[in-house]
Formats: C-alpha cells, sequence, structure tokens
C-alpha cells in the first residue's frame, strides 16, 4: 500500500520531461508546481470530486438506510418467504454486475435517469444493499432478544426501540457497512461510464479514466488527480474506522 | 392492582404441548410463585402473563377484563429478565429513567434525532432526576449512576434491573429467575429486600424460580409445575405439609419427602403397614418426622448409609430393608446421630404423614391408625 502511495505523489510532483528522459528520482521534488497546475488546466477536477462525493454519500446514506430496516425485518420478523427473501437477496451477488448494465440502461432511459447522478446512486445502492444488509443483519442476531423485550415491557415503541435500543450496539457494524458502500459509490467505473454522458456530471472515476486516455496525456497531472481522488477516501475510512471496534454489548444479560 | 384469572390457559409450540390447560385464581396483592424444575413451563407461563409469548388457548383475565391480545405496554406490568436485559450503550441512570421517558414521549417525538433531543431535555427534568434518585439511593445504586452496566457486579446489575422495573410503579410485577445468577450470600438478602417490597408496595408479584427455599420462604401462593402440568396450586404450608401428589412431594424440600411404596415387598414391616394403610398406598413423610431409634423398637428397619452434618442438626441417608434403590432421610440432632452401617429403626409421626395412590401418585386421604 505505502510504495505505490508515494509513487503516485512522486509521480505527481515530477515534469513530463524528467518522467520521459531521466531515471525518476526517488525523492520528492517540489520545482514543478507550475507544469502541474497548466497541465490540470481544463480539467474540472472540483466538479468530477464533488460528484464522486454526491454519488459516495448517497450511495452510503440510501443503502444504510434501507439496509438496517431490511435486516431488522429479516432477523426479527417471522412471516412467509423468509428464507426465499434472504436467499433472493444474496443471489443477486452470485451474478455479475455488468450483465445488468443494459437492462438497468434502457430502465433508467424511460425514468430519465441517465445523465443523472441521482441513478447512479440508486444503482449502486442496489448492488452495495445485499452485503450491507447481513453485515448488519448479523449484528442484530447477536444482540439478545430480551433487550427488545424490555424495552416493550417499558412502553418503547418500536421505533424507539429500534433507533435507541438496537441502533447504538450495532454502530461498529453499520460503520463496516457504511465504508463498504461508500468505495462502491465512490471508485465505480462501470456504470458511471455508460450513463453518464455529460462531462459535467463526470464522477472523478469517469474522469479520470477519460483523461488517462487523452492522447498526449500528462502523467503527472493524472496522478495529481489520483491523489486527490485517493484523498478524501483514505479520510473517510479513518474517520469511520474509529467506530469499527468491538461491539458494546457486554453487559447487557449476565456474563 | 389486577386480580389474576386464568381460565383454561394452555400454549403449545407447534405439536408441542408444553402447558396443559388449567384454571387458577389470584388474588389482588398475592405474591405469586411458580415452582418447577427447569423446562416445566413456567417462564413460559410467565411470558404469557406478560404478553410477551402468545396464548394458545383459554382467557387470561386481569381483574375479569380478558387480556389475551392485550400488547405488553398497555398491561402496566413490571417485568425483570433472567438476564437482566438492561441496555448496555446506557449508563444506570439512562437505564432507570428509560421507562419514564418513554411514558412521557408521544408519537411523533420518537422520531431520530428529535427524540435524542426529547430524551436529553426529559433527564433534566426535575421530576425523572428526583424519582430515578429517590430509587438509586433505596437499593443503594447512587455511587453507580453514572457506570454502564458492563462495569457492574451481577448483584448491582439485578439491583438496576429491579429499578428500572420499579420506576414506572406498576400494577403487577413479573420476575423471572431474578436472582438465579447471583453468590449464595447476595441471594439470601435479596429474597429479604424482595419480600419487603413486596409487603411494601401491596401489588400483585408473580415469581418464577426453581429454589424451593425462595418459593417457601417469599410467597403467599405457590403453583407447582412439572412437565407442562400445574401439580399443585396452594399456600408454602400446604405443598409442604400436604403434597397433592408424590411429584409435588419429590420436589419440594431439602431433603424431600421420603417416599416409601408398599405395593411391593414381603418384608414383616412392610406386611404390617400394608395391612393398616392397604396395599396400593405410598406412605410420604418429612425428614424432620422421623425418629432414629435402637433397631427393632422402630417401625422400619434399616442401615445407616451416611451422616451429613450441617451445622444445627444432621442429615441421616438410611437404606430401608427390601428398598435398596433408594434412600430414606432423617433430620436429627447432633447428639442423637447414629454412626454409618450401623443397623437402626426408624419411628414415624404417622399423623403428619402423607399417602398416596401407587399407581397415580394422586394423594389419598386414610385414617390414621397406628
Amino acid at each position: 500500500m505505502g510504495f505505490p502511495t508515494y509513487w503516485m505523489i512522486n509521480t505527481a510532483l515530477s515534469s513530463r520531461q524528467q518522467l520521459f528522459t531521466e531515471p525518476q528520482s526517488l525523492w520528492l521534488q517540489f520545482t514543478n508546481w507550475s507544469e502541474l497546475s497548466r497541465d490540470l488546466d481544463g480539467v474540472p477536477v472540483v466538479s468530477m470530486l464533488t460528484n464522486s462525493a454526491f454519488i459516495a454519500i448517497g450511495t452510503t446514506v440510501l443503502t444504510i438506510l434501507l439496509s438496517v430496516l431490511c435486516a431488522y425485518a429479516l432477523s426479527r420478523y417471522k412471516f412467509h418467504g423468509r428464507g426465499a427473501a434472504a436467499f433472493l437477496l444474496f443471489s443477486t451477488q452470485m451474478v455479475p454486475q455488468g450483465v445488468f448494465l443494459i437492462p438497468i440502461y434502457t430502465l433508467f432511459l424511460g425514468l430519465g435517469l441517465v445523465n443523472n447522478l441521482w441513478g447512479l446512486v440508486l444503482v449502486n445502492a442496489a448492488f452495495s444493499l445485499p452485503i450491507s444488509t447481513f453485515i448488519i443483519k448479523a449484528a442484530i442476531d447477536g444482540i439478545p432478544y430480551e433487550l427488545e423485550e424490555a424495552a416493550r415491557v417499558d412502553n418503547s415503541p418500536p421505533l424507539s426501540t429500534l433507533t435507541v435500543v438496537i441502533l447504538p450496539l450495532i454502530l461498529p457494524s453499520i460503520a463496516a457497512a457504511a465504508v463498504l458502500a461508500f468505495f462502491a459509490g465512490w471508485g465505480e467505473l462501470m456504470y458511471a461510464t455508460t450513463f453518464i454522458t455529460d462531462r459535467a456530471e463526470w464522477p472523478a472515476s469517469v474522469g479520470l479514466s477519460v483523461l488517462v486516455s487523452q492522447p498526449g496525456v500528462s502523467m503527472p497531472a493524472v496522478m495529481a488527480v489520483s491523489v486527490m481522488f485517493a484523498a478524501p477516501a483514505v479520510a473517510f475510512f479513518l474517520f469511520v474506522q474509529r467506530h469499527i471496534v468491538s461491539g458494546l454489548t457486554a453487559g447487557a444479560v449476565k456474563g | 392492582m389486577p386480580r389474576i384469572t386464568f381460565d383454561g390457559i394452555s400454549k403449545s409450540f407447534g405439536d408441542t404441548q408444553v402447558l396443559d390447560p388449567f384454571d387458577a385464581d389470584i388474588a389482588d396483592g398475592e405474591f405469586l410463585v411458580l415452582l418447577g424444575p427447569s423446562g416445566c413451563g413456567k417462564s413460559t407461563l410467565l411470558r404469557m402473563i406478560a404478553g410477551l409469548t402468545d396464548i394458545t388457548s383459554g382467557t387470561l383475565l386481569f381483574d375479569d377484563v380478558p387480556v389475551n391480545h392485550a400488547d405488553v405496554r398497555k398491561r402496566d406490568i413490571a417485568f425483570v429478565f433472567q438476564s437482566y436485559a438492561l441496555y448496555p450503550q446506557m449508563t444506570v441512570r439512562q437505564n432507570i429513567a428509560f421507562p419514564l421517558l418513554m411514558d412521557r414521549m408521544s408519537g411523533w417525538q420518537h422520531l431520530p434525532i428529535l427524540s435524542t433531543l426529547i430524551r436529553a431535555r426529559l433527564m433534566r427534568d426535575e421530576r425523572v432526576r428526583s424519582q430515578v434518585n429517590g430509587l438509586a439511593e433505596q437499593l443503594g445504586l447512587t455511587a453507580y449512576l453514572d457506570r454502564r452496566p458492563g462495569a457492574l457486579s451481577g448483584g448491582q446489575r439485578q439491583r438496576v434491573a429491579l429499578a428500572r422495573s420499579l420506576v414506572r410503579d406498576p400494577s403487577l410485577y413479573l420476575l423471572d429467575e431474578p436472582l438465579s445468577n447471583l453468590d449464595a450470600k447476595l441471594r439470601i438478602q435479596m429474597r429479604t429486600d424482595i419480600a419487603a417490597l413486596h409487603r411494601e408496595v401491596g401489588k400483585t408479584f408473580v415469581y418464577v424460580t426453581h429454589d424451593q427455599i425462595e418459593a417457601m420462604t417469599m410467597a403467599t401462593k405457590i403453583i407447582v409445575m412439572d412437565g407442562g402440568k400445574i401439580q399443585q396450586i396452594g399456600t408454602p404450608d400446604d405443598i409442604y405439609d400436604r403434597p397433592a401428589n408424590t411429584t409435588v412431594a419429590r420436589f419440594v424440600g431439602s431433603p424431600p419427602m421420603n417416599l416409601v411404596d408398599l405395593s411391593s415387598g414381603d418384608q414383616q414391616w412392610r406386611q404390617s403397614l400394608r395391612r393398616s394403610y392397604g396395599d396400593g398406598t405410598v406412605v410420604g413423610f418429612r425428614p424432620e418426622n422421623v425418629r432414629i431409634v435402637p433397631s427393632g423398637a422402630g417401625i422400619m428397619p434399616g442401615t445407616v448409609e451416611t451422616v451429613e452434618r450441617t451445622g444445627p442438626e444432621s442429615i441421616v441417608a438410611i437404606t430401608l430393608d427390601g428398598h435398596a434403590d433408594s434412600r430414606t432421610y432423617a433430620r436429627v440432632p447432633n447428639d442423637m446421630t447414629p454412626s454409618p452401617a450401623e443397623r437402626v429403626s426408624l419411628d414415624i409421626d404417622m399423623s403428619s404423614s402423607s399417602f398416596f395412590d401407587s399407581v397415580t401418585g394422586e394423594r389419598t386421604e386414610l385414617p390414621v391408625t397406628a
């Protein structure tokens, strides 16, 4: 992990001439800023990152919201077809995502969701939902049923039982699921390139892939964008990581 | 403050009958103990009273109002779980205050975020504070109010669970083996505390236990259960002195009631007892109603197996002649204990004995002639 990251930064700070005419220096150089900023001119970095952030955050929020409710139902309610529902949810993971590309495209065409970031939020949330649901379901399964019964006796309605009693206990699993959903939304390329043709709506993943395939590409510029693309994701991970610690259930029941 | 009526209540899970239909009537203010070995259906019955488990057939009435389908939250009950079921993410203070907050919050106030703000405000409310503090004081929890349950000992957790159920001042208290996780000394103390609490609040208590000492000391009424059947309903004295059948006789008392089956064996002492009490009879007598006398003097001859000194007295295990597969226990003063392998005879106070049918195991009333 460490060295490629370093090399990415190193390349971003090199000049094009240095890259093509001499062995790349092992040390960071801080003398090529003007060339880098000239190369980045015209690359809509800010809008690309904003779009990516919109997709990633939207995906995360939607995924967590739906998968908590879904996981709670799968874990706690007995209903006909519970097993089938769980299987169906999980079976979506057995099919490559690419298979759904064309059907979803035609569907979104009718719904006006092509060239629309909301469309990508929906798609990414749909793909993140099963794994997220199962992570959270496993956490809810581990909570003693008596806690909810105690809440019922204490006159707590189902909404408060879920948000006040259950949610704080499954926070580590929610954080883990959030990391997965965020990265899925942040880095997703296939659906983004297919659905987003409007340059202004490009997320960074699409922008970067277009940038790297252009003739006469500036490698330092690509790497600079890559660094900017990676940084928020790392920051998000570090922010959430604190919550992915051992659970809090100790002390609920005897032991 | 409800009077509880069980009208043909039964429970089955699928094809498995876990509780046979039964009727019972529990007066208001009673301390009812559901007593029985593990898996006899007593916790299930308690959960049915609470509304946490649905009733297969029959009607459960609180003050003559059927509550079979009443929601748990509408039954105005307190439930102390065997595992305590404290909310681990909340402090002791928040745990105890939780029922109060929930009682005071209306529908829309439970919406996320809004609910957090409202709960924080209610926690500062003077009445909530004073109620929680008062109860914490009473149960000796003041020093732990800001700790989480994970940092408490079993006894402290148990008291938090009790405090959380008490804080709402409900009309019916349901306790599911609340003392089973405590050490012996604390158990005796909590036993006294809970009995005192019952006298103080004067509400109806339903208490589940497999510990017959708990049942005998706390109950005003006991329902003895075994194998999904109600074996006997009565006061502690009824249960102890006049067990309804051999199952109750064997379960209650430590050591339990001695049962001598007269229907088989041809020893002389059996034949003479048969003449007095009939040949299909089981004689039951408590260890404290036995006197050990020199061989040849009493009614039942036997050999001493072991002598256990319990402190104030000794428990003597005796194998009766022709009764090798089971032991008969006598509770005797320390200075009157025989030594192991000694030949002795037992003199029994027949007027305090019980008699059972050897086939059905049911209690029979016989005129005492010996």
